[in-house]
């Protein structure tokens, strides 16, 4: 807990904030001679003599530094992918269960291309059983899908039809490097679907917000029978079941977030940050599941809800 | 590519092609295997 930023000090507060008993002076504290000065805080005291109490105002001996998003991970569109997998299901797709996955992307491709985004289910077996965010580049749609034992419920969206939001008027060209719509200035777009479970319609039940902005037309949905699974196996990049398909996504991907329910538009908002891509545990982390950062180089999600690994794919550095 | 023909409505009032398990075109189930069976022709 930080020093307070004004009125009294006590000498107690610091030596709790330094972990110090006894005799305490401001001066060695001043220098580090307790314990090192933490400079992740945003407020420290000044080292150099005469030492005044009101160079605590405000220091925090146990901040944390700041968020420096240092790498992303690329899928090339061939073989690629990220997996995941787990015995203990992090959460479950049902029709009582929120969700709302957001992420990050920035399409590679220079020719037409789907792209399976991000699919997670119960079985690598086959696709019939997974919830996913996919491309289909010759209707120009972005796929928000629940699919349990092949029975659909979904929502597919134009991109086109929402020009507003995405800044790409036409069906062709395709959604490509050469085409990525409105992004920011380093060519990504967040993506976040939301998936409100008690709706009882594929079109009630989805979201998507392109950066911040809701999509408002649906080219079609579906409502079909949605059975409760677990999400063990997760996969971006490529389906589920598969290894190198049509879909493999050619794309880069950057803080994927999976909450376990539905974020307001104003917390999209939020998480866009201004077109900084942003991590969540500084802006919303209410609900958050897990993430994946990549800034480790690896494959690993933020609380450690899965075993994951990069399958070919590349860790770039920003 | 491996293309499928499945039902996209329950219903099956609507079907869909999946290519590599990824929907690319729908219609009636008719429609849909006449849009593979054009695809492949074409790669033969």
């Amino acid at each position: 807990m930080a020093i307070t930023s004004s009125g009294q000090i006590k000498f107690s507060e610091l030596r709790t904030e330094l972990n110090q008993g006894g005799a305490f002076s401001i001066a060695t504290a001043a220098e580090g001679g307790y314990e090192a000065i933490n400079t992740n805080s945003a407020s420290t005291p000044d080292a150099d003599a005469p030492h005044a109490i009101s160079e605590w105002y405000g220091y925090d001996h146990n901040a944390a530094p700041a968020y420096s998003n240092t790498k992303f991970y690329r899928n090339d569109g061939t073989g690629d992918y990220v997996n995941g997998t787990t015995s203990t299901s992090p959460f479950s797709i049902s029709s009582s269960q929120d969700l709302t996955v957001s992420m990050w992307v920035r399409p590679q491709n220079t020719s037409t291309q789907n792209h399976m985004m991000i699919n997670f289910g119960n079985t690598n077996a086959n696709g019939n059983n997974r919830m996913f965010i996919s491309y289909t580049a010759n209707v120009n749609r972005i796929l928000t899908r629940y699919r349990s034992n092949s029975v659909n419920f979904d929502v597919q969206w134009a991109l086109h039809d929402n020009s507003t939001a995405t800044g790409i008027s036409s069906s062709t060209p395709a959604w490509s490097a050469n085409n990525r719509g409105n992004t920011n200035s380093d060519g990504w777009i967040m993506l976040t679907m939301t998936y409100d479970a008690s709706q009882g319609s594929g079109s009630n039940a989805f979201d998507l917000y392109w950066n911040t902005t809701a999509f408002t037309s649906q080219a079609t949905s579906a409502s079909g029978t949605r059975t409760t699974m677990d999400a063990t196996k997760l996969r971006i990049g490529e389906n589920l079941h598969l290894t190198d398909s049509g879909g493999n996504a050619y794309m880069d991907f950057d803080e994927i977030k999976i909450y376990n329910r539905v974020l307001s538009a104003s917390e999209i908002s939020t998480l866009y940050n201004s077109g900084t891509i942003a991590d969540s545990s500084q802006t919303v982390s209410s609900g958050l599941i897990t993430e994946w950062t990549f800034d480790g180089g690896n494959a690993n999600d933020s609380n450690s809800k899965y075993t994951g690994s990069i399958v070919n794919g590349t860790t770039v550095n920003y | 590519m491996e293309y499928s023909v499945e039902p996209y409505l329950e219903d099956k009032s609507v079907w869909e092609v999946l290519e590599d398990s990824l929907p690319v075109f729908w219609g009636t189930e008719e429609e849909c295997h006449e849009y593979v069976n054009n695809i492949t022709n074409n790669e033969l």
